[in-house]
């Protein structure tokens, strides 16, 4: 009968063990940092600027929003953002209808897959809702370091071409406030800041025909002027470094690879075009009259200027790339603040990221990173890039930020 | 007579999941079972089919029939590394099942025929869950049918072999990074296949109290050549992604046993198991699309070999009754940077308990409950980059026929 006793207890202890069954919990915590004012200051990727224009959809995803939804959790407060309306969405180009574009869709054509944009929506840029300022994410499509500093950025009585709509349209002064003033709006306790794409990226998109790179030591002298002010008011804060721009399918979708090199203009030369060097570019409109027309391929039709980055023009735009990143990791370490290396997460995603069971590459379309106009991310890079800002602020502050989940944000969207 | 049986009523209140090792599943027999699954050093009657062929010759009745089965009630939960992030299973319940039959020859021969289901997976992390682009769903099943011939040399030794005929079928279901407006895109892999492979052992009655034995069972390589992908995909992918055939191949690995039997009294009887088990022989999961616009896959698994310890006691406590208890520590073949949540593999402790009911001369029924509890692991797979904690358990009751004479 003894025997049995030990059967009886050793039942219940078993039942005592199995029925509950619970994992040690993620335990968040602010470390040093205050978040519960947090701003975000910078250009198109803090916008939320993706697949071609500037939309709800992609403001909702854009990395301070997301990197405030972790921050939730940890002290984080209410994090406002100058929203579009539902369903608009507006870019920069001129499309043959008038319009200026929206939101670039995949579509089938002719049996390939190729990014068609909509008509944009102008009331975007010009409904203005400077009145509910303040906003805690300040970005603007197009700011270059200087501008954050400048009244002239969102003055409209400048006349078309010489003052910014985006920031225009939720510019709380429009012509007397500055982007900086408008961010330290929100009295922050903590801030991002990613700036200086911009001071490469429009003189590259333009072929290196137009536009000009901000010189490194201006830059550096902008950005100092912008961090000490943001500093004054807030010690703490998260700086993002440039990714060399050879990553962005942008400029590196249209190769020659294992054809004949395409021909290039240069007027240096007796016949008036050359044939591509190998470290050359080739920007992404390109495509369609390469693939359509022939040029590049008929020596009456070499590759205009405005669609190729020579050999001078890259060294340019990736020495001032070098010079920018050792201006700021200098800054971020001086003013003890956290340093992001986007420079460094690029890369990675150049050679091939996985994340959460998938693999990101910087390829068009299929690398699943960077969305239909081959510069902005989709989505899900994002939150890649959301999560990149947190570890480094994880660790220059000793807090515990939750990751975001990638795999809850979308990709691209199929046809 | 009663408390026994509000024991038994306690335990099946609880209802936890647990999964043997790796994909092993130890329920050949409800007996055994009840007894921390020891068995290759003892004289078992039909069953030692299984356990030890060896033993076989050695059986005590003349005619014996035998089966039975377990429902085995899973759950795994998992966190995610750096996220607030939590997802638990939702496993269906599986029911592996034994039968064996075995009849004497003459006074030195003994044949029988056993089927068995030694390995199965059922996992269901759902579609939605963070890991759904490794696994959402994964079903593995082997059926082994094992005609069997053991012969006594002495009074005291006996050796026996089967001959193995192998069914296994395996169902996987994960997300594939292809989206449209209606969601994600889905690829659904199935197959079954028939191979074969064996069992063999000896067995030694040392002294009237003591036995020993050895067994071996061989890996069986299931191989599929003709499986079935299905995907559901972006209609502007349909062109490329198609469904196709596959083939790829899965052992489900050999172990060399070595057990012992000591009757310490004429009621209690003690049982150990020392099981070495061949899982290395598991290098990578590879699949090989016939078409050509669908790219092939392959993860790197690298398996360990692993022991198993096994240990039992079985006391007569009346006529009608035997009462088991027993604990196995079944070690992980998954080496670290290799966990992934289709197989999240873990050291495992299995605490049993049974009970054999004698309700006639020739009729026994047997009641079985095994407690398997994963050490919480920390770690993922470093090819696709998901970590996190993982921890399951599992609670099995199983029961059992015998009928002898």
């Amino acid at each position: 009968m003894q025997f049995t006793t030990y059967i009886t207890l050793g039942a219940l202890a078993l039942l005592g063990m199995s029925c509950e069954q619970s994992i040690d919990d993620f335990a968040p915590h602010s470390g040093k940092a205050i978040f519960n004012s947090y701003v975000a200051v910078g250009d198109n990727y803090t916008a939320g600027y993706t697949n071609g224009a500037l939309g709800r959809e992609g403001q909702l995803a854009s990395y301070p929003n997301i990197l405030a939804t972790q921050l939730s959790s940890v002290g984080g407060g209410i994090f406002t953002q100058p929203l579009a309306a539902e369903g608009l969405s507006v870019g920069t180009t001129k499309l043959p209808s008038g319009y200026l574009n929206g939101y670039y869709a995949l579509k089938v054509i002719n049996g390939n897959l190729k990014p068609v944009p909509g008509n944009g929506n102008i009331e975007v840029l010009t409904t203005p809702i400077g009145s509910q300022a303040p906003f805690h994410n300040v970005g603007v499509p197009g700011a270059k370091s200087f501008h954050l500093l400048t009244p002239l950025f969102g003055n409209p009585t400048l006349g078309s071409g010489n003052y910014n709509p985006f920031y225009t349209r939720f510019a709380s002064k429009p012509g007397t406030s500055t982007l900086l003033g408008d961010a330290l709006l929100s009295s922050p306790t903590f801030f991002t800041l990613w700036i200086g794409m911009n001071d490469v990226l429009t003189y590259a998109m333009a072929g290196g025909q137009a536009d000009a790179i901000t010189p490194p030591a201006a830059f550096e002298g902008y950005v100092t002027m912008v961090l000490d002010a943001l500093t004054t008011q807030t010690p703490q804060g998260a700086i993002a470094n440039i990714p060399a721009l050879e990553v962005l399918p942008y400029f590196g979708y249209i190769t020659s690879a294992g054809y004949q090199p395409f021909l290039v203009e240069d007027a240096t030369t007796a016949a008036g075009y050359r044939a591509i060097t190998a470290n050359e570019k080739i920007l992404l409109p390109a495509s369609d009259s390469i693939t359509m027309a022939q040029w590049g391929q008929l020596v009456s039709k070499p590759i205009k200027k405005q669609f190729v980055l020579d050999e001078t023009e890259l060294s340019a735009i990736n020495a001032a790339i070098d010079a920018y990143n050792t201006s700021l990791e200098k800054l971020a370490q001086a003013k003890g603040l956290a340093y992001v290396d986007m420079h460094g997460l690029m890369a990675q995603v150049a050679a091939g990221k996985w994340v959460d069971g998938n693999k990101y590459t910087a390829a068009f379309i299929s690398g699943g990173f960077f969305s239909l106009d081959g510069i902005h991310p989709t989505p899900r890079a994002s939150a890649i890039i959301a999560n990149t800002f947190i570890s480094a602020i994880n660790a220059q502050y000793g807090a515990n930020v939750p990751m975001a989940n990638v795999n809850d944000y979308s990709g691209l969207v199929f046809p | 007579m009663r408390k026994i049986l509000s024991a038994v009523g306690v335990l099946f209140m609880c209802a936890g999941v647990l999964w043997a090792e790796g994909y092993q599943v130890n329920l050949q027999s409800s007996r055994q079972t009840g007894m921390g699954h020891t068995g290759t050093g003892l004289n078992l009657g039909a069953s030692s089919i299984h356990f030890n062929p060896g033993a076989l010759a050695m059986m005590e009745q003349n005619f014996e029939v035998s089966g039975g089965m377990s429902a085995i009630v899973l759950k795994n939960t998992f966190q995610k590394q750096n996220a607030l992030y939590q997802s638990t299973t939702d496993n269906p319940i599986s029911t592996p099942f034994y039968g064996y039959v075995a009849g004497r020859v003459t006074d030195k021969l003994v044949i029988g025929l056993g089927v068995t289901t030694p390995f199965g997976n059922t996992l269901n992390w759902g579609n939605d869950w963070d890991g759904r682009f490794l696994v959402q769903e994964i079903s593995l099943k082997a059926i082994y049918v094992q005609p069997t011939l053991s012969y006594k040399l002495t009074d005291g030794i006996s050796i026996g072999a089967g001959f193995v005929a192998a069914y296994g079928d395996v169902s996987l279901k994960k997300a594939i990074n292809f989206e449209d407006a209606a969601g994600e895109g889905q690829a659904h892999l199935t197959g079954s296949t028939i191979a074969y492979g064996y069992n063999a052992g000896v067995f030694v009655q040392a002294t009237s109290d003591l036995s020993v034995g050895v067994s071996f069972r061989s890996t069986v390589n299931m191989t599929m050549d003709e499986g079935e992908a299905t995907f559901r995909a972006p209609a502007s992918l349909s062109g490329q992604l198609i469904n196709t055939a596959f083939q790829s191949e899965m052992p489900m690995p050999g172990s060399l046993t070595l057990g012992t039997g000591w009757q310490v009294t004429d009621k209690l009887l003690i049982a150990a198991d020392l099981q070495y088990v061949l899982w290395a022989q598991y290098e990578e999961l590879a699949f090989d699309f016939e078409a050509a616009t669908v790219p092939d896959s392959k993860s790197v698994r690298n398996f360990n070999n692993t022991f198993v310890y096994r240990l039992g006691a079985e006391y007569n406590a009346s006529e009608w009754l035997t009462a088991r208890v027993g604990f196995t520590y079944d070690s992980t073949p998954i080496s670290d940077g290799y966990l992934t949540p289709e197989t999240p593999g873990a050291n495992k402790i299995n605490l049993t308990a049974g009970a054999t009911f004698r309700l006639s001369e020739r009729l026994t029924a047997d009641v079985s409950f095994l407690y398997i509890e994963a050490l919480e692991r920390q770690g993922g797979d470093d090819a696709t980059q998901f970590y996190g904690k993982y921890k399951s358990a599992a609670f099995i009751p199983g029961f059992g026929l015998n009928y002898s004479f």
